[in-house]
């Protein structure tokens, strides 16, 4: 068994890199696993090479066996340009693309995971998708010098299925443009909030400050029914976080209402544990209460928080929702209590 | 004729400035000179037309000449206000009605007899004070019609007697139209004269002073009033400081005090049964209040001066003098440096006492430190433990009259009512709640159970206590009650109650539960301070509950009631709560505290002071259950 380059099937034609490069953007990155198995399967089909596609897929997927692939996948370009005489790239330029291509991959799941600056994300993502795109250019070259060689039937270099996920993907970005489009023109602008921003709430009379990165004030019915004065959501990267102030009439009882969020977190949250305190305003007889409820619900654990002050007419509370995976709960909880607990009241 | 004309200028210059005291035809003709004057519908109350004080002292005698002429606009005024009250001492004065009766609208003169005059004790309970009161019932008093009464009140000063005193408010619960007060003395006794109220003008000349007002409105009355406190006051006292009032009553005590020979023998008898000093204290206290009964015994040559200590243990009674007196000696034939204090029991505010008078003060208790801590013991009190001070002194004025001191004020505890609750709860899967509650009364408050109970027979108690229960926990309920404590002075009075409830929720259908903290809410209802126009002291409770509520495991509970912190600088309301599970109960332990501290509240506080009981009250519900 020798190891010279052969053609057992068709491999994919030259594909344009912007094409490429947008296919990626609309799937959010998911095509990438697909380049992966496609690249493989060519690469095997050029040399013959034992390699099996669908694993190919899991690479970016997994993250980890990311480094080593590519490695294999890089070689085997090289070996194949040798063979064919094509340029190529140099031993340690692939070991150069591979750190960075891999580095910055990786690092942008850490950050996502772990570190939670979205700024420092994106740009790990746009730099490897810059790598991507230079190495998409290199397989090009390689799919070129086949192109005498039997080809799938295209157009501009993909296949029916690529056209259909690709487009749909397309309309389902614009369709989901167009409605927040049409959200910013009947409701408030969403705009992101500094950490250290205090914010001011004139309709409900009440100002609390936010002291985490990432959040942003959203329109009223974003994250509750609607029936909220204020709306704000916490960093994209967790599953759901938000704060929502609400207020009531003087004819609602500040105990029974206390009481009542006490009861909904217990049924909502099942299992939870919770605590309930109240305590008078400095120098006043008016009462504030604070609950809170937390549980954990496959895997992810959830805490609701309620700080209720009663005014001299009516009540106004600040509701606090977190629902993240422990490690993040652990960083973020804290903090988010802290400014739950914050809020104060202009009004008495 | 230089001297003539002097004589004529001192005259006009005095006239304006004289009290005119009237009786008989003149004072008949100017009632009917005020009636004529008074415009039609210009009064919608019983209104004063003149009050005047006229006093005179001449050759140590002392004459009070007073007059009084009143209008009555409407059938309530004749029905309420129809007479007068003369307040005298009989041991020492002498009361003579000059000339009182009623003027008919129409003008027809009726005349009081001595059919229409009583005179009645005026004295209450506790105190030393022989005051009595005429009353004098005007006869045919008509809507539209007047009274008018002219009297004198005689006195001779003695050397055993050497003092004397006059108060007078000119402003009364009733407006008054005219007002003077006049005084003149000569050499035989020197007055010494103090005015506390703003409403009048007053002139003071060497042997002289003359103050008068017009138009005075009436004061407002309220809830709950010290007028002695409120109201601005004209005194005048032979005596001039608090220490010469010292002089006067110290040495009768002195003297009743060193006659003692009955004093040991029981002091010895005590020691053997008492263990400590403080056991001894506890027990003499114990005889004098107890053994001793109260008598009073203001005669002749009393009033201000205590009977022989052996005579009051020989008599097994005597009045606060007299017990104050046999409480001294035999404190201090243990060694407890202990003095008696004399008390105005309607008095809390030492700045509005006057001059320096002996008929300020109407009572008498002991006082001394001991272990560093100052007691003050109402030997009159048979029910309140030594450590405690009676309520009725606590921040009163009052006069020690074996120190430098001037007035002062009987200390007041932090909180003077103060009980600790534990209910001890089950319920049952089916709702049925088995209920024991053990409540005890401390300190002031356990007198003050003492007092309700101790005149009640075993059964009367109990029912006492199922009426307590009712109107502060549950009216429907059945406690069965047993009671400890009653009879003795200690500082504790507890109850025990068990009752049983029947289910009054399904609990198939959830469990959703308030249990109400009935003997801290009980106390917060009866904390309510209801004074609109004067400031009101406000005496202080302390309440600790505990609750214990076991229920079936298998409701598993998880709503809990909310961690209290309310605190506030009138008090202070905490609660915690703490849960176990067990294999057949789960037990919910609950601790309250509710402290509201003794204070003076100002009468723009009070509403404040309201809103935080209010508050306070909104959260005694401890709520539980289950929720999912």
């Amino acid at each position: 068994m020798t190891d010279s380059p052969r053609t057992y099937h068709k491999v994919a034609p030259y594909r344009a890199v912007w094409l490429e490069g947008l296919l990626t953007i609309v799937t959010m990155g998911c095509y990438l696993f697909v380049w992966f198995a496609l690249a493989a399967r060519d690469c095997k089909r050029i040399t013959g090479r034992p390699f099996t596609p669908i694993l190919w897929f899991f690479a970016p997927l997994v993250c980890l066996p990311l480094p080593f692939a590519s490695h294999i996948l890089l070689k085997t370009f090289s070996d194949i340009e040798a063979q064919r005489q094509l340029p190529g790239w140099s031993k340690m330029q692939n070991i150069a693309w591979n750190g960075l291509f891999s580095g910055a991959y990786i690092g942008a799941y850490v950050f996502a995971e772990f570190i939670d600056s979205q700024t420092l994300q994106f740009v790990l993502w746009a730099v490897a998708f810059m790598l991507f795109l230079l190495l998409h250019h290199r397989l090009n070259r390689i799919r070129q010098a086949f192109e005498s060689e039997p080809m799938m039937h295209r157009f501009a270099g993909f296949n029916a299925l690529e056209w259909v996920v690709g487009l749909l993907f397309l309309a389902l970005w614009a369709g989901l443009f167009w409605a927040l489009g049409q959200l910013k023109l009947v409701n408030v602008e969403t705009t992101r909030i500094e950490p250290g921003t205090e914010i001011v709430v004139p309709e409900a009379g009440v100002r609390f400050t936010v002291n985490q990165e990432g959040w942003e004030n959203v329109p009223i019915g974003t994250v509750t029914d609607g029936t909220a004065e204020y709306e704000l959501r916490g960093p994209a990267s967790l599953n759901n976080m938000w704060y929502a102030v609400f207020t009531y009439t003087e004819h609602d009882e500040f105990s029974e209402v206390a009481q009542n969020r006490y009861a909904t977190y217990l049924e909502v949250l099942p299992g939870a544990q919770c605590s309930a305190s109240r305590s008078l305003q400095e120098g006043t007889d008016l009462l504030r209460s604070v609950v809170s409820c937390e549980n954990t619900e496959a895997g992810d654990k959830q805490l609701y928080i309620s700080h209720l002050i009663e005014r001299e007419k009516g009540l106004v509370e600040l509701v606090g929702y977190m629902w993240v995976a422990p490690r993040k709960y652990t960083q973020y909880k804290p903090q988010f209590i802290k400014d739950v607990k914050g809020l104060i009241t202009d009004e008495k | 004729m230089r001297s003539k004309l002097f004589l004529l200028l001192s005259l006009l210059l005095t006239l304006p400035v004289s009290a005119e005291f009237l009786q008989g035809d003149a004072l008949i003709a100017r009632a009917k000179q005020f009636a004529s004057e008074l415009e039609p519908d210009a009064h919608s109350a019983l209104t004063g037309l003149e009050r005047t004080y006229k006093v005179e002292v001449k050759d140590n005698k002392v004459t009070v000449y007073g007059h009084k002429i009143w209008f009555y606009p409407t059938t309530a005024s004749v029905q309420n206000n129809a007479y007068e009250s003369i307040y005298f001492n009989q041991l020492n004065e002498q009361l003579t009605v000059l000339t009182a009766a009623s003027i008919t609208p129409a003008g027809k003169v009726n005349y009081v007899n001595e059919s229409h005059q009583k005179v009645i004790a005026e004295d209450t309970y506790n105190t030393f004070t022989e005051t009595e009161k005429m009353i004098v019932s005007f006869p045919a008093v008509e809507v539209g019609g007047i009274t008018l009464i002219a009297y004198k009140i005689e006195e001779t000063l003695t050397p055993e007697r050497p003092f004397w005193s006059i108060r007078s408010y000119p402003q009364q619960t009733a407006d008054m139209l005219n007002y003077s007060f006049e005084a003149q003395w000569d050499d035989s006794a020197r007055l010494y004269f103090d005015n506390t109220s703003e409403l009048v003008s007053c002139e003071q000349q060497p042997a002289r002073v003359f103050c008068h007002a017009a138009n005075l409105v009436a004061a407002e009355s309220d809830s709950v009033v010290n007028w002695g406190d409120q109201l601005g006051q004209i005194t005048l006292s032979t005596e001039p400081d608090w220490q010469a009032i010292k002089a006067q009553v110290r040495p009768g005590f002195v003297n009743a005090i060193e006659n003692n020979q009955g004093v040991q023998p029981l002091v010895d008898e005590f020691a053997d049964s008492a263990d400590g000093k403080q056991a001894q204290i506890q027990r003499i206290f114990e005889f004098v209040a107890r053994d001793i009964r109260y008598v009073s015994r203001s005669e002749a040559g009393y009033d201000i001066v205590p009977h022989n200590v052996d005579e009051t243990i020989d008599n097994r009674f005597g009045d606060c003098k007299d017990k104050s007196a046999l409480l001294i000696a035999m404190l201090r034939a243990i060694n407890i440096d202990a003095e008696p204090v004399l008390v105005a029991t309607k008095r809390e505010r030492p700045g509005m006492a006057g001059a320096a008078a002996v008929g300020l003060f109407d009572h008498v208790v002991v006082c001394f430190s001991f272990a560093g801590q100052q007691y003050c013991l109402d030997p009159t009190d048979p029910y309140t433990q030594w450590q405690s001070t009676s309520d009725w002194i606590q921040g009163r004025v009052a006069l020690n009259l074996s120190n430098d001191a001037s007035l002062t004020t009987i200390p007041r505890p932090r909180y003077r009512w103060q009980l600790t609750a534990q209910s001890d709860i089950t319920i049952t899967p089916e709702g049925v709640q088995q209920e024991f509650v053990t409540l005890t009364f401390l300190n002031e408050y356990a007198s003050l159970m003492r007092q309700n109970m101790a005149g009640l027979s075993q059964p009367k108690r109990l029912e006492y206590m199922v009426d307590v229960y009712h109107e502060v926990a549950n009216e429907d309920a059945e406690p069965v009650f047993e009671i400890s404590g009653v009879d003795t002075m200690s500082s504790r009075l507890t109850t025990h109650s068990e009752t049983i409830y029947e289910p009054y929720f399904n609990p198939q259908q959830g469990i959703s539960l308030a249990e109400n903290d009935s003997w801290l809410r009980g106390e917060l209802s009866s904390s309510w301070l209801n004074n609109e126009v004067y400031g009101q002291f406000y005496p202080g409770f302390l309440v600790e509950s505990e609750y214990k509520i076991q229920v079936p495991h298998e409701w598993a509970l998880n709503r809990f009631p909310p961690d209290l912190n309310l605190e506030h600088q009138y008090g202070k309301l905490t609660r915690s709560y703490r849960f176990e599970e067990g294999d057949e109960l789960d037990t919910l332990y609950v601790s309250t505290t509710l402290s509201m501290p003794s204070r003076y509240l100002a009468v723009e506080e009070i509403k404040a002071f309201n809103d935080l009981l209010n508050v306070f009250y909104k959260q005694a519900p401890i709520t539980f259950g289950h929720d999912s």
